[in-house]
């Protein structure tokens, strides 16, 4: 019973249950800290160290980046090619050093660090200790350039000290007062004692803290300098140097140069404390340096997670990073399900179309690392390069393979040429924008050329829409702290995203899209209306067989099916499924007068090449443009290499004889061949239509490309409703005919010859497509495993319910 | 139920399509977008630390973790920190180093490893001790080459320039550069030995090639060398710019800020900021003898006389040299036209030098003691500027102003003279009478010197002469924008205040001058004066009261606080007054006038005519009194023979 029950609920029900049930346990044992959600700045801290020390060793130190109770060192890279590297810490800080030999050029030293500003709040009632541990000597004494005993330091305090200066809080805010807003703040770059900072009434930072070091220490308070840098974005060459003040066992910063009392912000990064140096080298090297800093938003959860802890086992970014990926790999790995999520929705429920299918996830993955407008920049710009160079090799009649072989070879070229130009002075993920998709766009690149040769410029536009509004959602769900901190920490949540795609994948609703698209068989019967996602569901998935479906793509083998159970096709007079086989074939086509040749596996007309008449040795089509030889070899070739194939294969090319359209037809549409498609539902009969090509439509009877569609009554063959691109008409736009209440010739013979396709390729759900010859009468084009929706607006009204009943009835 | 087919078609429709997941997507949607923005700022994160009070508590230094605050010198192989430094030293005293030091050293017990080190050492303590020839004598018979490779190079470059062979220095040098192009040492010193060669445009490329490859002090010495070439070639602009920069690397320097200064002043850059400039050179280093002094001549040239003065009163003792300083400070008294102080200045130089006829300062003696006959010369072409100029200032004093307006000409474009000589051109045209010409010349000084605030005082003066005393008014504020009080201005501009009416506001500005000038009578006096004109009887007679105890025996004081005093009718004090004026000059005719007046106020006629009679006999054609006497005895006339009437009439009666 339970089994029973268990079968009968939905898959996605099933898996969104136990995706709750591991998730309210997780969250019990391991309870939510909001704090891993909130994002935190991270700061990218690069150090160029540049050298010519032409006869002579190089040897430089600087103080790095380390971890405190404000400040965390998350990683760090080192690239200092052929020199040696040792690191000494003390209380001082920690001091990386680099030894060289005279070939040596450069260091280039990048860290990651989060800050925290800190705040300290001094009691007014806290007194100044009389006396300290012999440790703190260091901190209250005079040197040469803190000059705490001089005259006039002792001078200026009698000038400047508060009435009571028994109190820390109180001397100290006289200090600070008098640093910060007397001493004029100037931009010297050398070192400036305190008495020179008094003198001259300005300074630069050091001489600032310098000063107030010295009356701290004059009053007893010991006080030391602290330098480092602070972390604005851009690229700098100055550092920064602050004080520290010990109070109650503690050293609280101040930093009378930007007017911090008792706190620091959290974009200031420590690198020593003491009067130091932040470089030391030897002589003669001609050293010169540059920071650089970059400022991040990062999501906790992937960083400062230890994999020991306990509580980070079940944090999957951790578990990825210790298998070497770093945090934004692991972040992109762990948001990809979502992405393909999005990608789901948009296509099957808005039914937005885009550049392949899954190729923009992998595009807002490259934003990600780039930047969201320098990554659509590079997009359209490699797309645009692409199709430029699609262009330039179609024209030079490349083959399809080697074309797109050949546009990722320029474009690769292209880019590294580019480096020669463009001074990149930040350093980007390159892993990613070198594999930024060139391959993929190459192939995206040829759909839009294909496109374009079409003239499809509507779907052009429509596609490209969705592309771009695809990849700025994966770009949105990729650069989200939020999720990655989720993801992260609850990585059963993948399960709830899996479950949801099962569900959308189940759903056979109408898509947004199509609400506009049937917009007036909707309104007028939502429950007949078929939608694709009701075509493939319900129909195609559940009663057209694979196979069934492959032989309905093979024309050649469709034509033999039906020819064995004496059903009219067209003749086949030559096909060549090889280049071996390509002479041969012009030389029927060469004594051919008219004929037709087609792609085997192509689809909606493309790749068919009518020919009418020749003109000497040469052929001339239907458009009127006159082939050579060396042409039609060129086109059987394209047609060979796959171009026109509905799954992008190698293909055959093969010729029919030019059917001649039947007087009946011809009359009311002159341009190019009407044929009527036929909806059959498990061989009964659902629907009819009749297309007829237009000029507008290039002579193709696609409805799509602006054929005209005419209803057909089934029981009688007579037409009962014309529209052209979803307006209803009465007449050819072309020839004037009207085009309702005409008999179609030959209908009940059209009828029996649907209904034989049906036994000679069972296809549940089938379209089949007649045309009407001068001579032969009714021939059967082609069958359609999945036929397409349009005849539901030609008539007007879904054909969902009757094919149900037809379907369920057999 | 009609209206209901609508909503239960639409419901169909909904349901069909995509719409009910949209909501629920955009829901998700909104949801996490919320989330986010809400989150999204990291910085509100701070660390919040109450330092709590605990006064017992004990520093626990373990916790804290102290180290030694020094950082350990790294070896990085630094010649000055050598471990055989100590050995060296005895050996060159012992003078036991042979021409090859080496083997030297080698015996001493250098181990083979430090051996190369601590020979370069060896040279380099020579160069501390200057044993220059020490070194050229060792090294000289070596190669380049050799000295290259040993690291002896620059010590031997060093030492031949230290001993005048300049070129030969700089052909050292050069190799050393040659190998090292970024030889800090080398570069700098090449482009300073180039500078005393006087080949600036060679040394200015050395020393900004120094620039590039130096850092700190280093780069701050190359950037003043740079900046002193550029001077030399005439590229003020550039100099200055070089100057600070060099400042930049290091503010403590007082000689750069100084240099900064006196470039700045060569390029007529704004006063205040060369004075600034000076200031703080003369803030890093207050017995800076050569800032103070070229700061006074500056301010003095400038016409910043009081500036000048404040500049000399203010330098330490022993900070310069005390004749330039009496000899500066005399220039400016007389500038200033302050003698008394210029005679004080005078004496005091006189004491330092004699009267030293090779110097000026007999001249200025001449001219402050009021000697101008020895300042008068048919031969004054000849004369150097300084002392022609003395010449035409007492021409002045003699009123030969032509004789001192062609004196004046010769050196009105002299650049140290020519604004006095401006001013003293202004000050004879305005004792000519030739007022517009004289603010012609006063204005157009202190268009470029607007520091010069006696000539703003001057220049009012003449619009005074003019009795435009508006505009004198206007023309003497920025000489009372002054720091320093000055009391010749004050008093001008009470006296403009009065003349333009404005009574009160030149009372104000007169107690303001004599809250701060107590002492000065003038000043009392206008007071008195502006307080009479006003009939301030009250606060008149107060400060004639304070002037009377400051010139107790000055009878015009006196007599006007008697006057006051009796218009008062403060008759006694009135009389206390005369009283004193009389014990002073017991003829004084007008006190014993005002004295009668007072009996006859305090209604004594006996001793009124008493009074009168006495002055009468002091002076018996003084009209005032005989009127006087005569009214009162005709008055007592006319009463008597009333009474004899009534007498008479009682009689009758």
């Amino acid at each position: 019973m339970a089994r029973k029950m268990l079968s009968a609920l939905p898959p996605w029900l099933v898996l969104l249950t136990l995706t709750s049930a591991i998730f309210l346990t997780h969250l019990y044992v391991t309870p939510l800290k909001s704090d891993l959600l909130i994002p935190e700045s991270i700061f990218q801290l690069s150090l160029d160290m540049t050298f010519e020390p032409e006869d002579t060793d190089v040897r430089v130190s600087t103080f790095l980046p380390k971890t405190n109770h404000r400040q965390s060192l998350i990683g760090e890279t080192n690239l200092a090619p052929d020199m040696e590297f040792h690191e000494r810490n003390n209380n001082l800080g920690r001091q990386g050093n680099w030894a060289g030999t005279d070939q040596s050029r450069s260091v280039h030293y990048q860290a990651h660090i989060t800050t925290t500003a800190t705040r300290y709040d001094i009691p007014a009632e806290l007194l100044i200790p009389t006396s300290y541990d012999n440790a703190f000597a260091p901190y209250l004494s005079q040197t040469d350039a803190i000059q705490v005993n001089h005259p006039e330091i002792k001078q200026l305090w009698n000038n400047i000290a508060p009435s009571s200066n028994q109190y820390i809080l109180d001397v100290l805010s006289a200090i600070y007062e008098y640093t910060t807003h007397s001493i004029n703040t100037v931009p010297f770059k050398g070192v400036t004692d305190s008495l020179t900072a008094l003198r001259l009434g300005e300074a630069s930072c050091n001489g600032k803290s310098r000063l107030f070091i010295s009356l701290a220490r004059l009053n007893n308070i010991p006080a030391r300098l602290v330098g480092g840098l602070i972390l604005n974005e851009g690229s700098k060459k100055t550092s920064h140097q602050w004080v520290e003040v010990f109070i109650n066992n503690h050293w609280v910063p101040f930093g009378p140069t930007n007017g911090y009392f008792a706190e620091l912000p959290a974009h200031y990064l420590e690198l020593y404390r003491g009067d130091q140096s932040l470089f030391r080298h030897n002589r003669n090297i001609n050293f010169d340096y540059s920071f650089t800093v970059a400022i991040d938003t990062i999501s906790p959860a992937l960083y400062h997670q230890q994999p020991e802890d306990s509580k980070n086992k079940t944090n999957a970014a951790v578990l990825l990073q210790g298998l070497g990926l770093t945090p934004k790999t692991s972040s992109l790995f762990l948001l990809f399900p979502l992405c393909t999520l999005l990608i789901t929705f948009l296509r099957n429920v808005l039914g937005m179309k885009t550049f392949g299918i899954f190729m923009p996830m992998l595009i807002g993955a490259a934003c990600y690392a780039t930047g969201l407008a320098l990554g659509l920049v590079s997009f359209i710009a490699v797309l645009l390069l692409a199709f430029l160079f699609h262009t330039i090799l179609d024209r030079m009649h490349i083959l399809k393979v080697a074309r797109l072989a050949a546009i990722i070879t320029i474009i690769t070229c292209l880019f590294i040429a580019a480096l020669y130009f463009v001074d990149i002075d930040h350093h980007v993920e390159f892993g990613m924008l070198t594999l930024f998709p060139v391959v993929i766009i190459s192939f995206i690149a040829e759909r839009l050329h294909q496109l374009s040769a079409e003239n499809n410029w509507n779907d052009l536009f429509y596609i490209s829409l969705g592309t771009l509004v695809t990849v700025i959602g994966c770009f949105g769900i990729f650069n989200s702290i939020l999720l990655q901190g989720l993801f992260s920490l609850y990585p059963e949540l993948l399960l709830l995203v899996l479950s949801i795609q099962i569900y959308i994948g189940s759903w056979s609703g109408i898509r947004l899209s199509e609400i506009v698209r049937f917009k007036k068989v909707l309104f007028k019967d939502a429950a007949s209306l078929v939608g694709i996602n009701g075509r493939n569901r319900e129909l195609v998935y559940k009663h057209n067989d694979k196979k069934l479906l492959t032989l309905a793509a093979d024309k050649l083998a469709a034509k033999e099916a039906m020819q064995a159970l004496d059903i009219p096709v067209p003749d086949t007079l030559g096909s060549c499924a090889s280049h071996r086989e390509i002479q041969p074939f012009l030389e029927v086509i060469a004594t051919l007068p008219r004929f037709v040749i087609k792609p085997n596996n192509g689809s909606q007309g493309n790749g068919i090449l009518v020919i009418i008449g020749k003109q000497g040795d040469d052929f001339m089509s239907a458009s009127g443009k006159i082939w050579t030889l060396s042409k039609l070899k060129q086109h059987v070739n394209e047609i060979l290499s796959g171009i026109y194939s509905q799954d992008g294969d190698t293909d055959t090319a093969y010729i029919e004889p030019l059917i001649l359209q039947h007087d009946s037809l011809q009359s009311l549409a002159p341009y190019g061949l009407s044929d009527i498609r036929i909806i059959a539902g498990k061989g009964k009969l659902i629907s009819a239509m009749l297309r007829m090509p237009t000029k507008g439509s290039s002579g193709k009877a696609n409805l799509h490309q602006g054929a005209v569609g005419i209803a057909i009554d089934l029981a009688t063959g007579i037409t009962t409703r014309s529209s052209l691109k979803g307006q209803e008409i009465t007449h050819h736009p072309d020839s004037g005919a009207p085009l309702v209440g005409v008999s179609i010739p030959f209908w009940d013979n059209i009828k029996i010859m649907a209904e034989k396709s049906y036994t000679a390729i069972p296809l549940g759900y089938l379209g089949v497509d007649v045309c009407l010859d001068k001579t032969q009468g009714p021939l059967i084009l082609e069958v359609n495993g999945r036929p397409g929706l349009e005849i539901q607006n030609v008539h007007n009204r879904g054909f969902g319910n009757e094919l149900s009943s037809s379907i369920s009835a057999s | 139920m009609n209206y209901l087919r609508p909503l239960a078609h639409l419901s169909r429709v909904f349901s069909h399509t995509g719409i009910p997941l949209c909501i629920v997507a955009g829901a998700i949607t909104a949801s996490i977008y919320y989330g986010e923005t809400t989150l999204s700022n990291p910085s509100d994160n701070i660390q919040h630390i109450s330092l709590s009070l605990n006064p017992s508590e004990e520093y626990d230094v373990n916790e804290i973790d102290i180290s030694v605050f020094q950082m350990d010198t790294a070896t990085t192989g630094d010649t000055s920190k050598n471990a055989y430094i100590g050995l060296i030293l005895d050996g060159i005293k012992r003078d036991i180093f042979s021409n090859n030091p080496i083997d030297t050293l080698s015996m001493l017990g250098v181990p083979d490893d430090s051996l190369t080190e601590t020979y370069v050492a060896y040279y380099y303590l020579l160069v501390r001790q200057k044993s220059y020839q020490t070194v050229i004598d060792q090294l000289s018979v070596k190669s380049v080459p050799q000295r290259l490779a040993e690291g002896t190079q620059f010590y031997y470059a060093l030492s031949l320039s230290k001993k005048g062979h300049q070129q030969d220095a700089l052909d050292q040098y050069n190799q050393l550069i040659k190998k090292n192009t970024n030889h800090q040492s080398a570069t700098l010193n090449s482009a300073i030995i180039h500078q005393k060669m006087e080949d600036y445009t060679a040394a200015f490329d050395l020393f900004e090639k120094a620039v590039t490859i130096t850092s700190g002090s280093r780069k701050a010495k190359a950037l003043a060398g740079a900046a002193r070439c550029s001077t030399q070639l005439g590229n003020i602009n550039i100099a200055i710019q070089y100057y600070q920069k060099s400042i930049e690397y290091r503010p403590g320097n007082a000689v750069t800020w100084r240099l900064l200064a006196d470039t700045m002043a060569i390029n007529h850059q704004d006063y205040r900021s060369v004075v600034d400039t000076y200031d703080k050179a003369i803030a890093l280093n207050p017995n800076y003898s050569i800032a103070i002094e070229r700061k006074s001549r500056y301010q003095m040239e400038n016409a910043d006389f009081y500036g000048s003065i404040k500049t000399l009163s203010q330098a330490l003792p022993k900070s310069f040299s005390e004749s330039d300083r009496q000899q500066l400070l005399t220039w400016n008294y007389i500038a200033l036209g302050q003698r008394s102080n210029a005679l004080r200045s005078i004496t005091k130089l006189v004491d330092i030098e004699g009267d030293n006829p090779k110097t000026i300062t007999p001249y200025l003696l001449s001219y402050v003691k009021k000697s101008y006959k020895q300042l008068s010369t048919k031969k004054w072409n000849t004369l150097p500027p300084s002392i022609l100029y003395l010449h035409a200032l007492s021409d002045i004093k003699r009123h030969k102003y032509d004789a001192a307006t062609k004196k004046l000409a010769v050196i009105k474009d002299h650049p140290t003279l020519s604004t006095r000589v401006a001013l003293t051109t202004a000050k004879v045209h305005r004792l000519t009478k030739q007022y517009r010409e004289s603010l012609a010349i006063y204005n157009r000084i202190l268009r470029s010197h607007p520091q010069a605030t006696n000539a703003w005082y001057d220049s009012s003066k003449v619009y005074s002469r003019l009795k435009d005393h508006q505009q004198a008014l206007s023309q003497l504020e920025p000489a009372l924008a002054y720091p320093k009080a000055i009391k010749k201005y004050q008093l001008a501009q009470a006296d403009y205040l009065m003349a333009l009416k404005q009574h009160a506001r030149a009372i104000e500005v007169l107690e303001s001058a004599h809250d701060t000038f107590p002492r000065s009578i003038k000043t009392l006096s206008r007071l008195i004066a502006a307080l009479i004109v006003i009939d301030d009887n009250t606060s008149a007679e107060f400060y004639l009261l304070t002037m009377a105890k400051r010139t107790p025996r000055n009878l015009d004081n006196l007599m006007q606080l008697a006057n006051i005093q009796y218009q008062q009718a403060h008759y006694e004090s009135s009389i206390a007054t005369l009283n004193n004026i009389l014990e002073i000059k017991p003829n004084h005719i007008e006190g014993r006038f005002l004295l009668a007046n007072v009996s006859l106020k305090q209604g004594d006629k006996n001793g009124t005519l008493s009074q009168l009679s006495q002055l009468l006999k002091l002076d018996n054609a003084y009209q005032p009194a005989i009127k006087l006497r005569n009214k009162l005895l005709l008055k007592r006339s006319a009463s008597r023979a009333s009474f004899s009437q009534l007498i008479t009439f009682s009689k009758e009666a």
